[in-house]
Order: C-alpha cells, then structure tokens, then sequence
C-alpha cells in the first residue's frame, strides 16, 4: 500500500520542518521532564496548555503490529505497529523493511523524502536486530 | 444496589431481517423493528422513544411518526455505537425509575451493509490527528486498530489463530440453529486458515457481520411486566486501551478491564452467577479478553477453554455459554442491541440455543477501552 501525501496544516509544522531534515521532532514538557507524541496539546502532569518541540533521538521498540492486506492481492502488504519512543511516548507508525517482528524489537526512525507533500516517518530495524 | 434496580423490564424485543442490502431506509428497518417489539410487549404505543446512531440512522421524531403516534413524551437520540448497547437499558430504566415514563421504546436501525460502514468512520484520535500521523501511513479504520490490540493480547495470553478459530467455529454452530443469523454453515479449521487476512492476526472471519437492519426492545415498569426479564444493573465508562492514541499501560484493555469490577459491585453478585453471556463479539479475540475481565474464565485457563477441540466450553450447553445466537460474529451487527434481544430471550426460556435455567445474563457494548455493561435478570 502507497503512503498517501502529507500537508502541514499549521498545527504541527515543527513536527514537518524535523522531518525535512531528519529529524523525529516531539512534544515535551521542560519543568515536568516528560516527552509527548507529536500530536499532544497540552500536559498532563502540571496542565501547562502549551507544550515545546524537541528532538527525539529517533530509537524506538516495538509495542505491537499488524499487517494489513488489502482487498488486491497485488497489493504490497503494509506492516503497522505502534513503537515506543526511547523517551517515553508511543507512536502509531509504519514499518519499512522489518523482519522478525516481536513485542521489544528495537527499531529505529528513518525518513522518506517524496517528490510531493512533506517528508514521512518510518521505522526500521537496527543493527542489532535481525534483517 | 442502584436506584432503578428491579424496577424496569424488557417486556417486548423486535428486529427485522438482517441482510446485506436491506433495499429500505432506516426509517423502515426501525419502524418494523418497532412494531415487532410493540406487539411483543403488548402495547399499543410507546410513552418514550430513546434511540443512538452515528448520524446513519432514523431520526426518533420521524419514527414517532411513522409509528401514528399524535403525540410524544420523553425522546431523545444519543450519539455513539457499540458503547451504547448495554447502557441504553440504563437510560431507559433511569426514565422509568424517575416516573418520566412508564415504558420506553428503544432502537438502533441501520444499513450498515450497504450504506455507512464502521470502517469508514475513521478512529476519531484527536483534531488533525489522522490526517497527519496515521491515515497516510494506511491506519483506517477500527480494524486496524483492534489488529494492533490482538497481535498483543494473543502474545500475552497464549493464544493463537486456533483459538480464535474456536471462538469463530462455535459461534457459527451456534448460528446454524438460528434462522435470523446471517452465516449459518459450519466452519473447519481449514477455511478458517484459507480465509484471506485482513490486518493480521484477524481474517475476514474475525470480524463481525456488518448487515443492514434494526433492532428494538420495549423497556416497561417491571409491575406491568411480572414475567420479564428485569434491568438488574448497568455501568459505562472506560479508561486508557485499545482505543487510546497516548501510551496506555496495557494496549489490550478494554472497556471490561475498568467496568466488570463496578458491575459486580452494582449487581451484588460475582462472576459465578453469570448463566449465559451476551459478549460484543465484533472481532473474535474480543471473546477471551472479556471472559478473562469478567472473571468467567482465568487467562491460564483460555487455551484450554478454546482449544478446537473443546471450543463447546463455550457452547449454549458448556460451562460458559456465550452468544448462543451467534453473535455478532454470525447472526449479524444491529450495533450489539441484537446481542442484548438475545439475553432477554435467554431469559424467557425462549432463545436460539436456549440455556438450561438461564436466570442471570451478562450483556456487553463498547468500542475499545470504553464501553458499558448491564446484568438482567429473569422476571
Ligand atoms: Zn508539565
């Protein structure tokens, strides 16, 4: 299955500008030290409203997948998962070439500059696990 | 106890045909879902109409009057699905206990087949959250969602596909006895594990029946009903899951895990007196997960329970009987009020399948970590 074409939309643009240069851009709160998901409003812990971006170092571990098929079975299946973050967070996100998929594999973010539309986020696997 | 306890019956049930293109509008779906019910419950009109859609349904005052009805009381329609089934007992005992009404009609109708389909509604994860983060990586619809939530649970549990086949065969002999059931014949494990996966580990055959009609029940004071089944307890609520976008400390909780605590509580009774369960059945891993949460049967315990073998521990005739209709898996989706027609049958004596001396059923409703429970109890 294709990615479809991102569009900043004004709401996460730190999130876009990160991706154009490589770099996995989050949500973080400074006096709480806690890190949030791009998409996060606000913070939990102290509710401060507005939350600042950081870089995230882009290593993360798989939480759960699924691999979904498509009606065609000329479709490439598309490998889903949730991956938690080194700092913390979770994140809803594709894999690109992973291979023997387990809870805890450590994964790793790498970016994909297509000729439209913003930079995605993928997530492959390491060095250290199996390709 | 909580104040409406006892004092609200399900005097009458009604659906309609489920099919996969109805040809009718909800109007008509939920008109004669209505009536069946009406005449079920031998009343001639409803005092209060309560119904929940997500904006695909028949509005209540059109219902109103179709139904003839010159007037109305109390109506109103709430938005949501799956969370709704068991809940709206509540809503309709809670008018019946406040006096606002002797008897309440209660429906869903949909198409939801041939007209609006669950997976096209997205996952409603936050403003701008899908466009940006989940729908162009190909992350649709519930499914996907609930895909994420098995693969997990299954690992934590120790189960796999075999189990879910059980879970998926015994629901289909339970349908072959059921004539509203939309897939009746027998399945083996061979065709299970032909069938195509759609997000794995679920196949199409993990996934309920999406079907097009429309289910009604008639909610009375329990007085005017001596013989029907009562409103016993109800809870809602939820907590972070299945559902949640945020870290959740179990991606594989569901409603069940926060709520059966407080419907044993509001009930008074313990799990062991469950007779027949009526689980919201629309992905099959979603069977152990809630009889594990229900306390019915010990995560230890699952792989047994559901080895193919001896899937009939959860047979009408088993140690557990669950959906001895066919569930949602078989007989059909009116959104789980189909589920909740069956538990009050069960109570009647007069269900597909019917368990021996069946007195207390629990009924369940959610869409992920949220949802709601209700315990009913025989007249
Ligand atoms: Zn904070």
């Amino acid at each position: 299955m294709d990615i479809g074409v991102l569009r900043r939309d004004g709401r996460t643009d730190p999130f876009f500008d990160g991706t154009a240069r490589d770099e996995l851009m989050i949500k973080r709160c400074e006096p709480c030290d806690r890190w949030f998901g791009p998409d996060a409003t606000g913070c939990p812990g102290c509710g401060a409203d507005e939350l600042g971006w950081a870089r995230a170092c882009g290593d993360a571990s798989l939480v759960t997948w699924t691999i979904t098929h498509g009606r065609d079975p000329d479709d490439e299946p598309a490998f889903l998962a949730l991956v938690e973050l080194a700092e913390g967070p979770w994140l809803h996100a594709r894999l690109d070439g992973v291979t023997g998929l387990r809870e805890g594999l450590p994964l790793v973010a790498r970016f994909v500059h297509p000729a439209e539309g913003e930079a995605y986020l993928l997530f492959s696997g390491t060095r250290r696990s199996p390709q | 106890m909580q104040g409406f306890a006892g004092k609200a019956a399900v005097a009458g049930v009604g659906m309609t045909t489920l099919t996969r293109a109805s040809g009718r509008t909800e109007l008509q779906l939920a008109a004669e879902a209505a009536r069946a019910a009406l005449l079920d419950a031998g009343l001639e009109r409803p005092d209060a109409i309560l119904s929940y859609h997500l904006n695909d349904s028949a509005p209540v005052l059109y219902l109103a009057r179709e139904l003839g009805l010159k007037e109305i009381g109390w109506h109103n329609e709430i938005y949501g699905g799956g969370t709704q089934s068991a809940s709206i007992l509540a809503d309709a005992a809670m008018l019946i206990d406040a006096g606002l009404a002797a008897n309440v009609l209660v429906y869903r109708a949909l198409n939801g087949r041939s007209g609006t389909r669950m997976n096209a509604l997205g996952l409603k994860l936050g403003e701008g959250t899908e466009e940006q983060f989940t729908h162009p990586y190909g992350m649709a619809g519930p499914v996907h969602q609930f895909a994420l939530a098995a693969q997990r649970y299954l690992h934590d549990a120790g189960l796999g596909e075999e189990h879910l086949y059980a879970v998926v065969a015994q629901s289909r002999l339970h349908a072959g006895s059921n004539p509203r059931a939309v897939r009746r014949e027998p399945l083996d494990l061979g065709q299970y594990l032909a069938d195509r996966l759609v997000a794995s580990p679920l196949r199409r055959t993990d996934c309920c029946q999406e079907s097009d009609g429309a289910c009604a029940l008639v909610v009375t004071r329990a007085q005017d009903a001596p013989g029907a089944p009562r409103i016993h307890a109800v809870v809602r609520g939820g907590g972070p899951g299945a559902s949640t976008m945020d870290k959740a400390p179990d991606i594989t909780a569901l409603f069940s895990r926060y709520l059966a605590p407080k419907l044993y509580d509001a009930a008074g009774m313990k799990p062991g007196d469950i007779d027949v369960a009526l689980l919201y059945d629309a992905y099959s891993w979603l069977v152990p997960r809630q009889l594990e949460d229900f306390g019915l049967v010990a995560r230890e315990d699952l792989p047994a329970i559901l080895s193919t073998l001896s899937g009939r521990e959860i047979a009408w005739n088993g140690l557990h009987p669950v959906n001895p209709h066919g569930g949602l898996l078989s007989e059909g989706y009116v959104h789980g009020l189909n589920n909740v027609a069956e538990a009050v049958r069960q109570l009647r004596g007069d269900g597909t399948n019917q368990v021996r001396d069946a007195e207390v059923a629990l009924c369940t409703g959610f869409g992920g970590s949220y949802g709601s429970a209700a315990i009913l109890t025989r007249g």
